[in-house]
């Protein structure tokens, strides 16, 4: 197989033997890829392809690790230091874990895209990931329903509601299990406009619901290390 | 193994070192059989003693045969200053060719959440005891400038903050005696932000 000019974000990478390294990346059109680069290291330049980065790359090979035949650097995403870095790599993260290799996703990258972008320029790191792991869930084919209840009728605003993961949204008190999520939130989530910390808060509490059955037992380091960082801000604060 | 002697076995054995495949090994054997047997003794002794009685400094976790290395015992040293780096070879680039006189905290690695690496790995509650200790007013942070690194610094300067600590990042951008059209975008950005009064 070969691929030309496909924009492509690093994932994560590893060294392979004593100069190569093994890439995982984002596209578009080929989902994520397992990609292997020779002479990527130990020379006094940096390879171009590391994560937080968009890049155009070629790659040719068969098998699961074809072998990258040029990465060229289109644009960085700026300003990806501190906690913004840790949300991007809890993004990058949460990808690998959870979207297979080779499945399309066009939609998906844009707001991969994006969520690197807003995380880099200070943005609320809460509202960037519920939009990334909304959109990374729609992906994979669990997206949440958001704008009608368990019964098929529209959702409002002054509702409160249960998630079930079978049915979606069931008004309170009618009951089941899971997160209560207010109708404003669920409405806010899906339009992409998180306000207040409560409905962060509900909206939070909602994407886990939906996204721990998928991850499994293993644990997020990330998402450990983001626990790790706000614990001791509020230590600080209080 | 070819034939499985002695020195066969020796080839094999060079080949844990990084950079040596079979064709370097075959020759530093035939190297320390045809023409250094005391190198060779001197090598084998050094090796030994090294793996067995080798560990890490109570204080910074560098490698050390004693409870606290040499650099955490010299009293000449400013122990205002903590430099913490990734690695042994980080300690030996900045003690050996440049003028700091503080003392070093070793990670030996960095974080890295998505291949497992987490803050007991690299010693951070090791870390956190050392910030405690009296006398101490600055962190130097000089882990590499890669996503990783970036992200054990931002951990460690909460943590040094906390305890009303300074903390300070080693200086990027253009490498001394380096060309600008060498250097790659990112750095050259970063060298412009980072750009100084002259």
């Amino acid at each position: 197989m070969r691929v030309e000019r496909e924009p492509a974000c690093v994932l994560h990478t590893r060294p392979w033997r004593e100069t190569s390294l093994l890439l995982e990346v984002l596209t578009p059109g080929h989902g994520r890829v397992g990609l292997i680069q020779r002479a990527a290291r130990g020379g006094r330049r940096a390879p171009a392809a590391r994560p937080f980065r968009l890049l155009r790359m070629d790659w040719r090979g068969r098998g699961d690790l074809p072998t990258v035949t040029q990465a060229e650097l289109l644009e960085p995403f700026p300003g990806l230091t501190g906690l913004a870095a840790v949300c991007g790599l809890y993004v990058n993260e949460l990808t690998l874990r959870l979207l297979p290799r080779g499945l399309p996703v066009p939609e998906l990258f844009p707001v991969y895209c994006r969520s690197l972008t807003e995380l880099g320029h200070g943005a609320p790191p809460d509202v960037v990931l519920r939009r990334y792991e909304l959109h990374l869930l729609r992906a994979l084919g669990y997206a949440p329903v958001l704008e009608r209840d368990a019964r098929g009728r529209a959702v409002s605003a002054r509702g409160r509601y249960r998630y079930d993961r079978e049915r979606g949204l069931v008004p309170v008190p009618a009951g089941g299990g899971g997160p209560l999520i207010s109708g404003d939130t669920a409405l806010a989530l899906a339009n992409g406009r998180l306000g207040n910390a409560a409905q962060r808060r509900e909206a939070r509490d909602l994407l886990r619901h939906l996204l721990d059955p998928l991850l499994g037992e293993r644990p997020l380091h990330s998402r450990a290390l983001l626990h790790r960082l706000q614990a001791a801000r509020r230590n600080e604060s209080s | 193994m070819a034939g499985g002697g002695l020195v066969e076995a020796l080839i094999e054995a060079f080949q844990c070192l990084p950079g040596v495949g079979p064709k370097t090994a075959r020759r530093m054997t035939y190297h320390l059989l045809e023409r250094d047997r005391d190198g060779a003794r001197r090598l084998a002794r050094a090796l030994t003693q090294a793996a067995e009685r080798v560990g890490h400094c109570r204080r910074c976790r560098n490698l050390t045969e004693s409870e606290v290395c040499a650099l955490c015992a010299d009293p000449q040293r400013d122990a205002r200053l903590l430099c913490v780096v990734e690695s042994p070879a980080d300690v030996a680039a900045i003690a050996g060719g440049t003028a700091y006189r503080g003392h070093f905290f070793v990670l030996m690695g960095r974080l890295s959440p998505l291949d497992g690496i987490g803050p007991e790995d690299i010693g951070l509650d090791v870390l956190e005891r050392r910030l405690e200790e009296a006398g101490l007013e600055e962190v130097v942070l000089a882990t590499n400038p890669t996503v990783e690194g970036e992200v054990t610094a931002h951990v460690i300067a909460e943590m040094s903050r906390a305890r009303g600590l300074r903390v300070t990042r080693i200086a990027r951008g253009v490498p001394v005696g380096g060309e600008l059209e060498y250097a790659d975008a990112s750095t050259l950005e970063e060298a412009l932000e980072a750009r100084r009064e002259y």
